[in-house]
């Protein structure tokens, strides 16, 4: 339960994230709360060459609210999505979704946005994104696009083998 | 709770400290993280550390392996692979008459995914476990057998080719007259049950540090290992050293075991030699991947019963067929969870003809061995599956079935069929009892009001017989008769204590009890206390190991529900034996007969006349300061070792009749469960639980020791199951896979006490570590049963398995589907 040798870079601009990502390609993993990333890495079934914090990006951990939609930036803890004033009249689904994602301490240090691009089938939050036809905003050093829901998660599901299972 | 308990404890006559929920001494330093487990223990400067290359393949033979390159990674120290290994060991001895051998390591072929095949020592952890990545091994992948009916089977892959068959042990057994109480039978019932495998999985998992003194040939291991120390031999054995050449020991703190780290000791074999080869102490600190994958697990077990009955529901005979799934390896003690309740085997319940056939079966699986409630679990679902059964079949409320068959308490002590001497106990006075205080007729008018609601609910009950202080020869009944005779008679279960008195005249107690969190230090202290009138704050309590320095036997250690009855009991022998002495010594000082001495709050007076006293501790310390005054043949009065093992704990007879374990309480179990229509969730509405464990001795701790046995047995119901794919991969990796209950799933369980001492212990009490991981699975499963009135139903009850049951099978799924496209 020690995690192979990678490098650690803590972006401090996005486009700095974004250069790491197109240098190193499928070697690169985004680490955006860690829930899922880190014992896969500790387990060594991760094996990135380097590891890019999103955490300090700024602008990346705001919540906007607005007519019905909610916008969760990259690196929003889910505790503070669980804790959003008005979640429950705005989002009622996910609002009821979020307190059985992992337990009070998971969602302390996991992101919304990690546990979407991580795409477990069993997790709560991707499925709560299809079922409210949502999307997700992806960007690279090329450009910025919006995918739905549906499109983007069967497309990023891991292989069962990805699992422990 | 605790007070109210307390109180109880005084108005049941209890005087002293023992029988009070008095603070324990341990909690102070574990609830502020200052406990001593062995990963807080120092090391030696240039300690290695080692990691563990496992095997991916659930049965494998090894075609090469090339360290080559791991070898001269940064860091690293040695590498060892089973060759490396077998050169400087002998095979860990079997407990069956077969030629297997038992090897810590793959050697030539692996046997079960995370089967060591190399180990790295280096500098520290990581750098191991990168020279783990940089060694390769070619495997040639054979069929794998996960199944132990197909396992048994004669075209099933064999594991061991060196023997014909996986059924590496088969005995059957008759006692009484069977055949004929079936052939008279107004009725048979059956029940095909197959238990699964799990574990009671501690937080903290195997740690070793082992050290090798070259100029003595001598092993010094420090490991967080439970006992029984009959592994002690076993791996002196292995190490190929004399017994005197392998010091073993235990850290002060250990976090948690329930059985588990009994199975530590092919790793302390492992990283002796490690020490040995790299010339410097190794640790190890187990991973949780490891732990849950390859560490150990309870035995899985397949069993048909069948039961003669007759017009009244009266259980006339019994007849076992039990297939036992020991894993890939037979490790010592197995198959010992096939036999610890054999004494046992008809439970509760007074049935004088039993026929068994016992077969033990190896699988591409994890080897087995201890693990809480150890043969109890896989021997009461299917006995009270079957009494529910009976009750269903025959029409009857499973109460009075279970009425009509409990051994009278007027029987006591009772021999069983199959040679178990029970000690005590009013069983029918528990049941009714809890029939009563538990409210069974409020909770039968839930059950009827939840029915008329269309709800499914039902109610589950089980009474059981809870065996505690192993006998350490009902192992040799695996072996017939004739064999037993050559190997010569095994029996007995030596407990160890030793109290010793300072030049200060403060008193130490030493004990080789291995504690894991359950409060023997407090205990013990309490005991003490009583025996020479003083506080339980005065005395010391030393449970940590050392076999170069302590009293210690083979039944040394923490299981089989022992502290209690055996542990505590000697303690207070040793006491009582030096205070004797000491009487002797006061009495002259105080010019009156040793026989007017009371001990009492710390002094030592003339019972006719209290003025007339002196300190304790004065009088405590005069062997050391004065001996030359005591009386001649008096001896010393320093320190006081006592041996002790009951004479009821005799060897098997040649009619296989086994006293297997020393006492057994009672314990009565009833429940409802009301189950989700959509989901198929259980959820636990009340339980009861009533348990006659002896004289009891710290109310809070049986308290504890009930809730946390129940909790682990409530994850054997529900949710914990070490699953494995039919090609032998392991599903179970994580605590995401392997689900164990937390404190938001657990329910508290009504707790009800009655106390019939056990004339065979020294203070009456009797185990009561282990009785609800025994009652409560099959209590819950009888429970599910009549709620969705089933015939038959196998654990872990998984919301998935009753859906099915309510819904039936689920679709198939379309396979058009986009997801995976």
């Amino acid at each position: 339960m020690k995690p192979a040798a990678f490098d650690y870079v803590r972006a401090e601009r996005i486009e700095e994230a974004l250069d790491v990502l197109a240098q190193e390609g499928a070697d690169a993993r985004v680490l955006a709360g860690g829930q899922t990333l880190i014992p896969m890495l500790s387990m060594r079934m991760a094996r990135p060459s380097v590891v890019i914090d999103i955490m300090r990006l700024p602008g990346l951990d705001r919540i906007e609210c607005a007519e019905g939609t909610i916008r969760v930036g990259a690196a929003v803890r889910q505790r503070h999505v669980e804790q959003y004033a008005n979640l429950v009249s705005s989002q009622p689904l996910l609002a009821a979704a979020l307190p059985w994602i992992g337990h009070a301490q998971t969602r302390n240090r996991g992101t919304v946005c990690g546990s979407v691009a991580h795409a477990d089938p069993s997790a709560e939050l991707p499925l709560v994104l299809i079922a409210l036809k949502g999307e997700i905003e992806v960007r690279s050093r090329r450009r910025s696009r919006r995918v739905v829901a549906e499109s983007f998660l069967p497309a990023s599901c891991p292989p069962i083998a990805g699992s422990t299972r | 709770m605790t007070a109210d308990r307390e109180d109880a404890a005084i108005r049941h006559g209890a005087t002293g400290w023992v029988g009070r929920s008095i603070l324990r001494f341990e909690d102070a330093a574990l609830l502020t993280g200052r406990g001593r487990y062995l990963d807080d223990l120092g090391t030696l400067p240039g300690t290695f550390e080692a990691a563990i290359l496992r095997s991916p393949h659930a049965h494998a033979e090894i075609e090469a392996i090339d360290c080559e390159a791991a070898r001269t990674a940064d860091g690293v120290a040695a590498v060892l692979t089973g060759a490396d290994v077998i050169a400087l060991t002998s095979s860990l001895v079997v407990g069956v008459k077969a030629p297997l051998e038992c090897w810590p390591i793959a050697v030539d072929r692996v046997r079960y995914v995370g089967e060591p095949v190399a180990i790295v020592v280096a500098s520290d952890r990581y750098r191991a476990e990168d020279a783990i990545d940089l060694i390769e091994v070619r495997y040639r992948p054979l069929p794998a057998v996960v199944d132990p009916a197909a396992a048994a089977t004669v075209d099933s892959p064999l594991l061991h080719p060196a023997i014909n068959s996986n059924v590496v042990g088969e005995r059957t057994f008759r006692y009484g007259d069977p055949e004929r109480a079936f052939a008279e039978a107004a009725h048979r019932v059956r029940v095909d049950v197959r238990y699964p495998r799990n574990s009671c999985t501690p937080i903290e998992t195997y740690g070793i540090i082992a050290e090798y003194d070259a100029g003595e040939d001598a092993y010094d291991v420090l490991a967080n290992f439970q006992g029984p120390f009959s592994l002690h031999p076993v791996v002196a054995r292995a190490l190929k050293v004399p017994g005197n050449r392998l010091r073993l020991r235990t850290p002060p703190d250990s976090g948690g075991s329930f059985g588990v780290k009994q199975a530590i000791f092919p790793y302390i074999v492992l990283m002796a030699v490690a020490a040995r080869v790299a010339g410097r102490p190794v640790k190890w600190i187990e991973d949780r991947l490891e732990h849950l994958c390859a560490s150990v697990s309870a035995t899985n077990r397949v069993t048909m019963l069948e039961a003669a009955v007759d017009r009244d529901g009266r259980i006339m005979a019994l007849d076992f067929d039990q297939l036992e799934d020991c894993g890939a390896h037979l490790r010592a003690p197995e198959p010992a969870t096939l036999y610890r309740m054999h004494g046992n085997l008809t439970g509760a319940y007074d049935i004088r003809h039993v026929k068994i056939r016992n077969r033990v079966v190896l699988t591409n699986k994890t080897p087995t061995g201890l693990n809480r409630g150890f043969g109890g679990p896989q021997a009461y679902y299917p006995l009270e599956r079957l009494v529910q059964r009976i009750a269903v079949e025959l029409k009857f409320d499973p109460l009075d079935v279970i009425r009509r068959n409990l051994v009278p308490a007027s029987a006591m002590p009772y021999r069983t069929a199959t040679g178990a001497l029970l000690d005590s106990g009013d069983f029918a006075a528990a049941l009714e009892g809890a029939v009563r205080d538990g409210g069974l007729a409020d909770l039968m008018a839930r059950r009827n009001a939840a029915r008329a609601e269309g709800k499914h609910y039902g109610v589950g009950f089980a009474a059981i017989v809870e065996p505690s202080v192993s006998n350490m020869g009902y192992i040799t009944a695996a072996l017939t008769p004739e064999e037993r005779r050559r190997a010569g008679p095994k029996n007995g279960a030596q407990s160890t204590a030793t109290v010793s008195l300072d030049p200060l005249g403060t008193v130490t107690v030493q004990v080789a009890s291995t504690p894991q969190g359950q409060g023997h230090r407090t205990v013990l202290a309490q005991v003490i206390a009583d025996a020479l009138g003083l506080k339980p704050r005065d005395v010391r309590v030393v449970a940590d190991v050392d076999t170069a320095k302590d009293a210690w036997s083979i039944a040394s250690g923490n299981y089989s529900s022992r502290f209690a009855p055996a542990v505590a009991g000697t303690a207070r022998l040793a006491a009582l034996n030096l205070r004797d002495r000491l009487a002797r010594v006061a009495a002259t000082l105080l010019n009156v007969s040793p026989a007017d001495i009371v001990f009492t709050d710390g002094r030592v007076a003339a019972r006719s006349n209290p003025d007339n006293s002196l300190p304790f501790s004065r009088l405590a310390a005069s062997g050391h300061w004065a001996p030359g005054t005591l009386p001649a043949d008096l001896g010393q009065t320093i320190r006081e070792t006592v041996f002790w093992t009951p004479p009821q704990l005799t060897a098997p007879t040649d009619a296989d009749e086994v006293n297997s374990s020393l006492c057994h309480g009672f314990i009565f179990d009833f429940c409802g469960v009301e189950i989700d229509p959509t989901s198929g969730t259980v959820r636990l509405d009340r339980y009861v639980t009533m348990h006659d464990c002896g004289s009891i001795l710290h109310p809070a701790m049986v308290t504890g020791q009930i809730c946390g046995g129940f909790a682990q047995a409530l994850g054997a119901a529900l949710y914990e199951e070490y699953a494995y794919a039919d090609d032998g991969s392991f599903l179970c990796g994580t605590f995401a896979d392997y689900l164990v209950p937390t404190a938001m799933e657990v329910p508290e369980p009504i707790v009800l006490h009655r106390e019939s001492p056990s004339p065979f212990t020294p203070l009456g009490a009797k185990g009561v570590g282990e009785g609800n991981c025994m009652s409560t699975p099959v209590c819950i499963a009888n429970a599910i049963a009549d709620a969705l009135s089933l015939n038959a139903i196998d654990l872990p009850a998984t919301p998935a398995k009753l859906a099915a049951h309510l819904h039936g099978p689920e679709p198939a799924r379309a396979t058009t589907s986009r997801r995976y496209a």
